[in-house]
């Protein structure tokens, strides 16, 4: 059985409301799941259990309106995002949800062509990362992506600065990614 | 010099293409980049690919499994106990809300149109009643408010004495769907009668994108705007 077809056989189980296949999905997933939380540096660690929670069982709910099984991981990280952006407007009330809106979108995933998700691989954002100009927002993304061990806020705390700033920093990057993803889709939706 | 990324053009560019914006994009504009971070879009997919630089073995944690298991029977408990005290008590909340205020389509997915709810429910030492629109409540008690919204964003609560102007009483973040309106880390929003007389109505109102109090007044005497739902909720105070 491949990847994929193991893939599809996991949500049709989940769909189902197999339990066995929840739980296949919640252990493949949990890891990633947690580390994108931890690039939300206001959200301290019980807040994080919390919002996983949240997440898959949202995810269990909703697993019925993917489309298309290869935007499954990117449909899961966007109901994650989501669900950790909505928990910091509950907190900001104030000033920066005014300048920073949330959009809850869980099928974003799925504005992303297949054709142009098989083309998709991590060389994009090695390259991206590789043109950022020596300093601390690269440093900061390499310690978050690429090694991938500190949370945003321990990041803060070795390289002494505030865990806004970490945060500011990869979602600025982030920012880099997925404007090259969007100009993908763009130049492809006006290929000839 | 190519201008920057605004919600025009980059609507305009959905439909048709700009060689000029494209090549400016493609380059790398941090003004482009903070826009595009706010608009609907791949991020799924964004982070799928930055995970992907250290993948991660999947989990063990047969506690967390068990938890999130627990957690998710909590809800059908919840709902059962609340549909009890409802038949019990024969309380139902009365929602007023606004319709739809539809807005030009902008070529953006999730469009510039929304529906809003607001409810209010006296607050005491016996927890929260439902108020029914336009009831008389006493004076002395606290409102605190819940809200179904389709719009995720920034939103604005105004109070209302009688005719007078609406004045602001807050700003919040909302969600999508229903909450219960907060204020910060300091738990519910509660708005004290204490001291107030006669009919007062609660406006709110909310959009996707930041607006200023005039716009949000607008909005109420309009009964909507461009982007923007209103919904209210009407007391009377009484001694």
């Amino acid at each position: 059985m491949t990847d994929r077809e193991a893939l599809v056989r996991m949500l049709d189980g989940v769909k189902r409301g197999d339990d066995a296949a929840c739980r296949q999905m919640y252990l493949s997933w949990r890891p990633g799941v947690v580390r994108l939380l931890e690039g939300f540096a206001q959200l301290d660690a019980d807040e994080r259990e919390d919002l996983v929670q949240e997440i898959f069982t949202r995810a269990f709910r909703a697993v019925g309106n993917l489309k298309s099984p290869d935007a499954f991981e990117g449909w899961l990280y966007s109901i994650a995002r989501n669900r950790g952006l909505s928990a910091l407007a509950r907190r900001q009330t104030r000033n920066e949800v005014r300048e920073r809106y949330v959009h809850e979108q869980d099928d974003s995933a799925e504005l992303i062509p297949d054709s142009v998700r098989a083309e998709l691989d991590i060389s994009i954002v090695r390259r991206l990362i590789d043109e950022l100009p020596e300093g601390p927002e690269k440093e900061t993304v390499k310690l978050f992506y690429v090694e991938g061990e500190l949370s945003a806020r321990e990041i803060g705390e070795r390289m002494g600065v505030g865990k806004s700033a970490v945060t500011m920093r990869l979602e600025r990057f982030r920012a880099r990614v997925k404007r090259h993803l969007m100009v993908e889709v763009l130049k492809r939706r006006w290929e000839p | 010099m190519t201008a920057h990324l605004d919600a025009a053009r980059w609507a305009a560019l959905q439909t048709k293409p700009d060689p000029a914006l494209l090549a400016h994009l493609a380059e790398g504009c941090d003004v482009c980049d903070a826009f595009l971070a706010a608009m609907p879009g791949p991020d799924g997919e964004v982070d799928r690919l930055l995970l992907s630089l250290a993948p991660r073995a999947a989990s063990t944690d047969e506690l967390a499994w068990a938890r999130l298991r627990r957690y998710q029977r909590r809800p059908l408990m919840r709902g059962l106990l609340g549909l009890a005290a409802v038949a019990v008590l024969g309380i139902a909340a009365v929602a007023l809300s606004r319709p739809a205020v539809e807005a030009p389509y902008s070529g953006l997915k999730g469009g510039s149109h929304g529906t809003l709810e607001l409810r209010a429910a006296l607050k005491s030492t016996r927890g929260l009643t439902p108020v029914v629109d336009g009831a008389a409540v006493p004076s002395g008690a606290a409102l605190v408010f819940q809200v179904r919204s389709s719009v995720a964003g920034p939103a604005r609560l105004f109070l209302q004495r009688g005719d007078a102007q609406p004045v602001e009483l807050t700003q919040l973040g909302l969600v999508q769907g229903a909450q219960e309106l907060e204020n910060g880390d300091d738990g519910l929003l509660g708005f004290s009668l204490a001291g107030e007389r006669g009919p007062l109505s609660v406006w709110l109102v909310a959009a996707e994108a930041p607006m200023s109090v005039e716009t949000a007044l607008e909005a109420i005497r309009a009964g909507g705007d461009d982007g923007v739902v209103v919904a209210k909720v009407r007391v009377d105070v009484t001694p």
